[in-house]
């Protein structure tokens, strides 16, 4: 009897709670999932019109840019950071001390990067690409400076181991990205 | 008298020529402060380079050089707004402006020109690297006054062929 009345009274009170709880956790779960796909990083508001892996790119842009630049940020994305345990590769980076190879070698990179991007994204000029990706007017211009700059350097050093061709080939990408170097 | 540049080797463009300059070349336009030495690397000095694009309708003539300061970005940077506000460069102000480098740029009252000076400070804060480029455009026109005068030459003398 005593059985039959808990039966009777706790079976729907346990069956609401358990509906309930079942309902908080969905709940919980949806809002989770809806609060991943709407609120992406500030940086990357725009970027899901960009082709796929474009992001990335820009990044690792940003990043050998960033070698040129003493370390330092570029477009607000990180600046590059050598590794603690490699003095060496740190005092050229932080004091801006690097050689002509170097410039050869991170242009050739830039390139890569650069002609990956056009690709991804034919016709885009690099300033659509980069509101795209969600950076403001003036981390744009910086960007962009930060391009012409190492163009600058890359042309500069062409007689002491940067090789030519590659300084050329960083131009008419940057043309091919609508980047006016005037 | 004429500078005899003599022998020198420049680089090709498809759309123009790329020369290295030395120091004495500097344009005096773009005055260099006390001090200031060409950029040295383990591989040699970094020359400044003179470089002249050929577009349909104007005609760039870009000079760039990178170079070394023996002081800090502020000391370097207050050196520069002296001697190009003295030569008549109108500042634009900062490009950017960070806690280790900035970027100045100026323009020409007259000459659709400008120059952009950036700074970067090393981590020392003992010297600053300097990067320089003057950017003058000057715009194609094609020469109608000597085809004019050429066509009003010739006129009279067809005139008289044909009497």
């Amino acid at each position: 009897m005593n059985a039959s009345n808990d039966f009777k009274t706790n079976t729907p009170t346990h069956f609401t709670a358990a509906i309930l709880v079942a309902i908080a956790a969905l709940t919980v779960i949806a809002l989770s999932y809806a609060l991943t796909i709407t609120t992406p990083a500030p940086q990357v508001a725009h970027a899901a019109s960009l082709a796929p892996g474009t992001e990335r790119l820009l990044k690792q842009t940003a990043l050998h840019l960033s070698k040129m630049q003493g370390g330092a940020s570029v477009g607000g994305f990180p600046g590059f950071e050598p590794p603690d345990d490699d003095g060496k590769y740190k005092e050229k980076i932080k004091n801006k001390n690097y050689s002509p190879r170097d410039v050869n070698d991170w242009v050739k990179e830039i390139n890569n990067f650069l002609k990956q991007i056009i690709r991804k994204n034919p016709e885009m000029t690099l300033e659509k690409i980069l509101t795209k990706q969600g950076l403001t007017a003036k981390q744009i211009e910086e960007f962009t400076f930060a391009l012409k700059d190492t163009e600058l350097a890359a042309r500069g050093m062409a007689s002491y181991g940067v090789d030519y061709a590659r300084a050329q080939a960083l131009r008419e990408l940057l043309i091919e990205l609508g980047v006016s170097l005037w | 008298m004429v500078k005899q540049f003599g022998l020198r080797p420049f680089h090709r463009m498809h759309d123009g020529i790329l020369i290295h300059i030395t120091l004495d070349e500097w344009p005096a336009d773009v005055p260099l402060p006390e001090g200031i030495k060409l950029l040295e690397t383990d591989d040699g000095v970094v020359h400044p380079f003179w470089r002249i694009v050929l577009e349909p309708n104007r005609t760039i003539e870009a000079i760039g050089g990178m170079f070394r300061m023996n002081c800090s970005l502020d000391a370097t940077s207050k050196k520069f707004e002296h001697v190009m506000q003295n030569v008549g460069w109108k500042s634009n102000g900062m490009l950017f402006q960070e806690e280790r480098r900035t970027t100045f740029r100026y323009t020409h009252s007259v000459e659709d020109a400008y120059v952009e000076v950036s700074l970067l400070q090393s981590k020392d804060l003992e010297t600053t690297r300097v990067t320089i480029r003057r950017v003058v455009k000057h715009p194609y026109a094609p020469p109608i006054a000597e085809e004019e005068s050429v066509e009003e030459n010739v006129e009279p003398a067809l005139e008289e062929v044909a009497k």
